[in-house]
């Protein structure tokens, strides 16, 4: 039991030292730099099996790389114990000037994590003298760039071809590239006049320039070893003052040197598998337009489809994928114009097909969909493109004889290309066939509410006039009525001022309304006394006396209903 | 209270059978479709056919008819029946397009001579007058007007009556109101006593009698629309073609639009 507790804890002790030593570290050739300068990013694995052999840098907008990534590793065994370190670095360019952070950088490996610190750097827009004395730079040599270390099969790249000088050069020459065995070359160009730019190395200042290029497609697949290209350099003999890219045949004189570019080596990868029928080779990023020069033509008159891809690929290595057009049209090879030229590392411009089409029928003809797929390096996938054909309309010789115009307006071409809408997939509202739309009564239903409306307006307004135009009549006829509601209105809970002016206006509103005068009967003028005597201490009088006037006006009411 | 209970089953029963009427019909339409989609259109028309038939007819039948016949390649019948469509529902969105992608496959094209933008405006936009709606959305305004103008006379001289608001009332109601009725008016007249058909043979001829023997004046082509002067005893026609050409031309040879 003793004895495996001792193992176990021996085996977490070895392990623990083992992790222990795991790191991964980042870190540059220099902090403090210029803009001219060339300096090396450096990941270190220590200890860690299975190190990745290249790093997504995720540096583009700071700084260009131009080498890399080189891969290096190192085994010791010190008291008995190893040690291993890997490295990758790749070679720098400064973009901008300032102080720049370089990130962390994450590695999963074996399904642990390591990650570096972020550290900064500054450069700064002059050049720094600052000679490190690590290494002794040649005074010349030449350096290739390449965008990336992989390309697919009949994927278009450019070999460039740097040279770094501290000498005074005066020309520089080299044998053409016309075949490669597992490419094909595109274009093998060397530049008469490069723009040069300084940069310092290991505290060295170099002229810089792009002296050639060469631009391949590879046609077979694997790790393919870039050939080593030798140039002869013409130099200055020192003690001269000429400046550097000097004529040549300006007398100066001069020494030549060769120079070999460095070996390098890319991976040429398979495409995935095929595509379809509509890939034929195309290998970039690509738009098309598709187009008929005449949409209306008469029978026997040809037309031209032209089908233009724009964009930027391995232009020229292609070709068209067929086209079908039916048997009513005579159908020349396709003519092919090329408007591309090379920029950068890659071709750029339009390529374009015209398929000549003589229809021998008239008809209106809707040809299939064009489709052309190319695969997509940034994508790693193909992409089909397709473009819609527009309808083609062809008459014969009589029927456009006369009246009949063969212009259309761009409406009616966008509509000719076009496709009918789809079903309706319900009913929402049948009516009987024999059934007039207008006799439908739901859509009068508003005019008989308006007619109803109207008619009860004509009829209050009617009853208006007749109420104005009537309205002694009315009174009269409504005169018992109103006085008795009124009265009736009081109680012993009416304030006995209120009381008295109610009773006083309802009685001599019946008597106008009647239109009784005060000497008509002769008890009228003791009421009407009583009131006027009342109206002067209204509220000093009692409900009894109030309830008595009431009913003597009541009673006299009743006396002159009678008559 | 027996006769009763006779009674209510006699309307349940009424009602239920309406119903499965309507299920029916809605279970054949939806076959219709499904046949439109698998491509078997001669069946698809025969159904939306069989429909029409039976007395009841909608915007959507007539549509789906036009399309069944483009599909099978009848651009006459297809403009038939969207025009017929189109006498129910003018406004529709969906025939208009479909009669416009149909007008361009015709081999007769007429150019019309240009008018000024706002006629042309107008005349698009009455021909484009359902003048059922329009009638329903007068009756609307007028009985929105009339409701105002009597808020206003009965209450309108209450303080708190919003007398502003009824009388922009009014005045909206009443203006849109006589704008909708002309045009209203307008599209109606203009639709009354007119009388389309269609060509569905492929070429035409178009004689100056009603006679084969006499005088070809012109030829139509399938799906070209012609105005019906007048007919004998439906075998020959009077035409008209863009109110300039007019002649005889076989019935049989053409499908009207109203019916």
């Amino acid at each position: 039991m003793v004895k495996r507790l001792n193992i176990i804890i021996l085996f977490v002790l070895a392990a623990t030292t083992l992790l222990w030593g795991q790191k991964v570290t980042c870190s540059m050739s220099k902090t403090n730099f210029s803009m001219q300068e060339e300096v090396k990013i450096i990941f270190t694995f220590e200890d860690i099996r299975n190190a990745p052999r290249a790093v997504d840098l995720k540096l583009h907008d700071t700084f260009s790389i131009v080498g890399g990534p080189y891969s290096s590793s190192n085994y010791s065994w010190v008291n008995g114990k190893s040690t291993s370190t890997n490295t990758v670095s790749y070679d720098l360019i400064p973009l901008k000037s300032g102080k720049i952070k370089i990130p962390s950088y994450e590695f999963k490996i074996k399904n642990k994590v390591y990650n570096t610190d972020a550290f900064s750097v500054k450069i700064s827009k002059d050049i720094v003298s600052e000679n490190t004395g690590e290494e002794d730079m040649p005074n010349i040599f030449l350096r290739t760039v390449l965008k990336k270390k992989e390309y697919y099969q009949g994927e278009c790249f450019t070999l460039e071809y740097l040279l770094f000088t501290a000498e005074n050069v005066v020309n520089y020459t080299t044998n053409p590239v016309s075949t490669l065995e597992g490419f094909i070359v595109d274009e093998f160009e060397l530049n008469s006049s490069p723009v040069t730019s300084k940069r310092i190395i290991n505290g060295k200042e170099y002229l810089v320039a792009s002296i050639a290029s060469l631009t391949l497609t590879p046609t077979e697949i694997g790790q393919v070893i870039l050939p080593v290209k030798a140039f002869r350099i013409s130099l200055k003999k020192r003690g001269q003052s000429r400046t550097v890219f000097d004529d040549p045949f300006f007398g100066v004189s001069t020494k030549d040197v060769n120079i070999v570019a460095p070996i390098d080596t890319i991976q040429i990868l398979q495409l995935p598998d095929y595509a379809g029928p509509s890939f034929s080779g195309a290998i970039g990023e690509f738009t098309m337009n598709v187009s008929i020069d005449s949409l209306l033509i008469l029978e026997n008159q040809a037309t031209a489809l032209n089908v233009e891809l724009s964009g930027h690929g391995n232009m020229g290595h292609f070709t068209f994928p067929g086209q079908e057009f039916g048997n009513n049209f005579e159908v020349f090879e396709p003519k092919v114009k090329d408007n591309y030229k090379f920029k950068g590392y890659d071709y750029v411009g339009k390529r374009a097909w015209e398929y000549v089409l003589i229809p021998s029928r008239p008809g209106i003809y809707k040809f299939d969909d064009i489709l052309f797929t190319f695969f997509s390096p940034k994508k790693k996938q193909y992409v089909t493109l397709r473009g819609e054909v527009p309808a083609l309309k062809v008459v014969s010789h009589n029927e456009i004889e006369g009246d009949y115009d063969s212009k259309l307006t761009p409406e009616e071409v966008r509509l000719l290309s076009k496709d009918i809408r789809f079903l309706q997939m319900q009913e929402k509202y049948t009516r009987s066939i024999d059934d007039h739309p207008l006799e439908n009564k739901k859509i009068w239903m508003f005019f008989y509410f308006s007619a109803l409306l109207l008619v009860a307006m004509f009829v209050l307004e009617l009853n208006t006039i007749y109420r104005k135009k009537h309205m002694g009549s009315i009174r009269y006829r409504n005169a018992f009525k109103t006085v008795i509601a009124q009265l009736q209105s009081i109680d012993d809970e009416t304030e006995s001022s209120i009381m008295l002016d109610v009773i006083q206006t309802a009685f001599m509103q019946y008597l106008q309304d009647k239109k009784i005068r005060q000497f008509d009967y002769p008890e009228l003028e003791d009421i009407i006394k009583t009131m006027e005597t009342y109206k002067y201490a209204p509220g000093s009088l009692s409900h009894a006396q109030l309830n008595d006037l009431k009913d003597q006006c009541l009673t006299m009411i009743e006396k002159m209903e009678e008559v | 209270m027996s006769k009763k209970y006779l009674l209510i089953l006699l309307l349940l029963f009424s009602l239920c059978s309406l119903y499965a009427v309507n299920l029916q019909r809605e279970t054949t339409f939806k076959e219709g479709v499904s046949a439109f989609a698998a491509e078997d259109y001669e069946r698809s028309i025969n159904i939306f056919l069989g429909l029409m038939n039976e007395g009841e007819i909608s915007w959507e039948l007539y549509y789906n008819l036009g399309n069944a016949y483009y599909r099978k390649g009848e651009l006459g019948n297809a403009i038939r029946y969207w025009e017929k469509a189109k006498v129910i529902s003018p406004s529709q969105e969906d025939i208009i397009y479909n009669l416009n992608i149909a007008e361009q496959r015709l081999i007769d094209k007429v150019v019309l001579p240009k008018i000024f933008p706002l006629f042309k405006w107008y005349r698009d936009l009455r021909a484009r007058v359902d003048v059922a709606k329009f009638i329903f959305i007068i009756g609307v305004l007028l009985f929105v007007a009339l409701l105002a103008l009597a808020f206003l006379k009965y209450y309108g001289k209450n303080a708190k009556a919003p007398r502003k608001l009824l009388i922009t009332i009014v005045i909206v109601s009443l203006s849109f109101g006589v704008i909708l009725t002309a045009v209203a008016l307008d599209a109606g007249s203009n639709r009354k006593d007119q009388h389309h058909a269609i060509v569905l043979e492929n070429t035409v001829n178009i004689y100056s009698e009603p006679d084969e023997s006499s005088t070809i004046l012109f030829i139509l082509h399938e799906g070209s629309k012609v105005k019906v002067n007048k007919k004998i005893e439906d075998i020959w026609m009077n035409i008209s073609y863009f109110d300039d050409k007019i002649g005889w031309i076989k019935s049989e040879t053409l499908g009207e639009i109203e019916e």
